[in-house]
């Protein structure tokens, strides 16, 4: 029989309502401007938490690494990728090895989809997903919804544009599960290999013109392509990606006054975004990422003290 | 010697057709009403012939064909590519005589390519002069054409008939969920229902030119059976089968994680449509048969995700439960699946109603609930464990001798 996680673990966006995710990015302003003073590391003084990254990740291991150190707590990086270990390591053995270290949380990376569900409902402490395989990245949806939010005021009742690899990218699917919950239009556009009409189960609109997309957009969200892990024939050539898809002062110049420009990072520029789009006035590709460490200081926070 | 007289029941012959109210048994064999022998009242209990397994993997052949007889089963069929693949002779001797002495009987079938990988074809033809009744690929597909329609060219010579599941290969892939938008939202790799619907056309497509006789394992799309049904319609003598678990389980009403192990099945269960498909192919007979699937359990920890678990769940002990229940309570129409229907597709029929011949007998009471894993302890692996299913195999007889159940308990039935 299934198994709640424990209080305060956060697998995935599909799960939460939006009370919580108001409450998470509520709570990532307030400890934004609190560290910005100095007055957040004893909030988890004494307190470990595990970065178990079974899958490379430098962004994400190290946001989680800065958010947990600006709470005052300690950190164990167990970064299996690269090793031998990351090939046979399933997500028993990682269970195993985790259950008896003593760890106030534990954020884990791992190929496997439903991983960090499985690993909430095998161990007591609360689990923080920061990827599991195509399914979902819950903290980059909320860093990006707070740099939305930022910007835009409220969600609810705005259109926000994805484009690109929608059907392999966990950033999109917690995309999608939050911004609609808070009320916003999804309207996701790409390649019928990386974006098929049946991308609409996640509540989304399917847009087949990109420029369609982007005309009716307050925020348009390029993805990444990661062309080395694509099988053969989803994609002729980044050229025509780039041509018929991506982002460029030409097809970004239709869209509204103030529309935003994001991107999770790392761009392929010149593929998914030019450089004068994604260097440009409307681009807040790096608030995201400083607001990312926010997001994920309420997350580690909540997870083991609770949000105050 | 002894006659004991089952009273007051549904008897149903291998069609599922109620043939009388009461049935004899002395001394192991179908018998003439006698005076003296010993009334069992069922109080309305089913009385049906052994039911056939048509695949399943057997392991530990004394442990996996007494779970066998608690589900009713007085015949199995060994799946020819669990735990390995059945691509030698020496394999095949093995199984048939670890099996020789149980009264649950096993037939063989073996694999039709070397270690099922789809290259190069075993020796079919000394694997069934060793006993197999047919050839096939279990699981596994023949992902080049060319070797499939050589392999059907060769069996049709001999008359062996071929098992085959319609899959194509590169559509199935990496996929472990049907497509829908379960898979979409749950974020889970997934497989077109047009991989059976291709892999069906093709095998349908090679048996009308090479003139093999086919039988369709594992259908579990609607596209699946709408294609067996205008191919039979057509004439085309071929047969088709699926695993209880594509047509009775519904994984969206589990209590288990999404991302749970035990809930990867191969083929994927499908959506509710190819359920509904499945179930009506049943009752229409385009399904001739259902069976277990069986799998054997080798997982000892919980906590295994969908994308890297073995699929398949044991589940010879709950078939026929399931079966019914899917099939809205249809006792009639579930012993045909698993009984007339696999024996259709074997071409041998049992006469296990008929007076003389060897008890192979099943009593179900659609009175009591089945609490499952309390008796099997190998269902503890199943998605369904914990679940309540409604009905109860009380008794099994296979080849003459009780393999399940007591005499004694019957008399308490109800």
């Amino acid at each position: 029989m299934s198994v709640a996680p424990a209080s305060g673990s956060l697998v995935g966006i599909r799960g939460l309502d939006r009370g919580v995710i108001t409450q998470i990015l509520d709570r990532a302003a307030t400890l934004r401007d609190m560290a910005r003073r100095g007055e957040t590391t004893g909030l988890l003084a004494g307190k470990s938490i595990g970065l178990v990254f079974m899958e490379p990740s430098t962004r994400t291991r190290f946001s989680f690494e800065m958010a947990a150190r600006s709470l005052g707590a300690q950190t164990m990086v167990f970064n299996a990728a690269g090793s031998s270990t990351v090939k046979g390591e399933t997500l028993q053995d990682t269970v195993r090895t985790l259950a008896s270290i003593g760890l106030d949380a534990v954020v884990l990376r791992h190929s496997v989809v439903g991983g960090a569900h499985l690993l909430a409902q095998a161990v007591k402490i609360p689990v923080l997903n920061a990827g599991d395989g195509i399914n979902e990245h819950p903290t980059q949806a909320l860093l990006d919804a707070l740099t939305l939010r930022d910007h835009l005021g409220s969600l609810a009742g705005k259109t926000i544009a994805v484009i690109g690899d929608v059907k392999h990218s966990r950033v999109a699917r917690s995309n999608a599960y939050l911004l609609t919950k808070m009320g916003c239009r999804v309207l996701m556009c790409g390649p019928g290999t990386m974006c098929p009409p049946q991308m609409a189960a996640l509540g989304v609109e399917v847009v087949a013109s990109p420029d369609d997309a982007v005309r009716r957009a307050d925020a348009v969200m390029m993805l990444r392509i990661q062309r080395e892990r694509l099988g053969p024939g989803v994609l002729p050539s980044n050229r025509e990606f780039a041509a018929l898809f991506g982002l460029n002062s030409k097809r970004f110049s239709a869209a509204k006054p103030g529309t935003l420009v994001l991107h999770p990072a790392p761009m392929n520029r010149g593929v998914e975004i030019t450089d004068d789009v994604a260097d440009g006035t409307s681009s807040v590709v790096f608030d995201q990422v400083a607001n990312g460490v926010a997001v994920r200081m309420a997350c580690l926070e909540r997870a083991v003290v609770g949000t105050p | 010697m002894t006659m004991i007289r089952l009273v007051n029941a549904s008897v149903l012959d291998a069609m599922g057709q109620q043939i009388g109210e009461s049935l004899c048994i002395e001394d192991g064999r179908i018998a003439e009403a006698a005076p003296g022998a010993v009334e069992v009242d069922l109080a309305g209990a089913y009385v049906v012939p052994g039911l056939t397994d048509l695949y399943g993997a057997i392991g530990d052949v004394k442990r996996d064909l007494s779970i066998a007889a608690t589900g009713g089963f007085s015949r199995v069929v060994a799946a020819c590519d669990a735990p390995q693949p059945m691509d030698t002779v020496d394999s095949v001797h093995s199984l048939l005589g670890r099996a020789a002495d149980h009264p649950v009987e096993v037939l063989a079938t073996s694999a039709l390519t070397v270690g099922l990988r789809g290259e190069s074809l075993a020796e079919i033809g000394l694997l069934r002069d060793a006993g197999c009744v047919a050839a096939g690929q279990g699981h596994f597909g023949v992902p080049s054409s060319v070797v499939l329609i050589r392999a059907m060219s060769y069996a049709a010579r001999l008359g062996i008939p071929l098992w085959l599941r319609g899959m194509d290969a590169e559509l199935e892939a990496e996929g472990v969920v049907a497509r829908g938008d379960r898979a979409v939202q749950l974020g889970l790799p997934d497989i077109p229902q047009a991989a059976e619907e291709v892999g069906i056309h093709q095998i349908i497509a090679l048996a009308r030119t090479t003139g093999a006789q086919v039988h369709i394992t594992h259908v579990w799309t609607a596209a699946g059976v709408r294609a067996i049904a205008s191919a039979k319609a057509d004439g085309l003598p071929i047969t088709a089968s699926a695993s209880v678990w594509n047509l009775a389980f519904n994984p969206e009403r589990s209590a288990l994680s999404p991302y749970d192990g035990r809930l990867r099945f191969s083929p994927p269960i499908g959506n509710a449509n190819d359920r509904e498909a499945l179930v009506n192919g049943v009752r229409s007979g385009v399904i001739d048969a259902v069976a277990s699937d069986h799998a054997l359990s080798n997982s000892t920890v919980l906590t295994q995700a969908i994308q890297e678990a073995e699929p398949g769940s044991p589940s010879r002990s709950t078939v026929l439960l399931q079966l019914i229940e899917a099939l809205d309570g249809d006792v009639g129409a579930a012993v045909r699946a698993l009984c007339g229907g696999p024996e259709r597709v074997l071409g041998r029929a049992r006469p296990s109603m008929v007076k003389g011949e060897l008890a192979d007998v099943a009593v179900v009471d659609m009175r009591r609930h089945t609490l499952v894993g309390q008796a099997d302890k190998t269902m503890e692996f199943s998605p369904i464990t914990g679940v309540s299913l409604r009905g109860q195999v009380r008794a099994t007889w296979s080849r003459g001798t009780l393999v399940h159940g007591t005499v004694g308990s019957l008399e308490n039935i109800g």
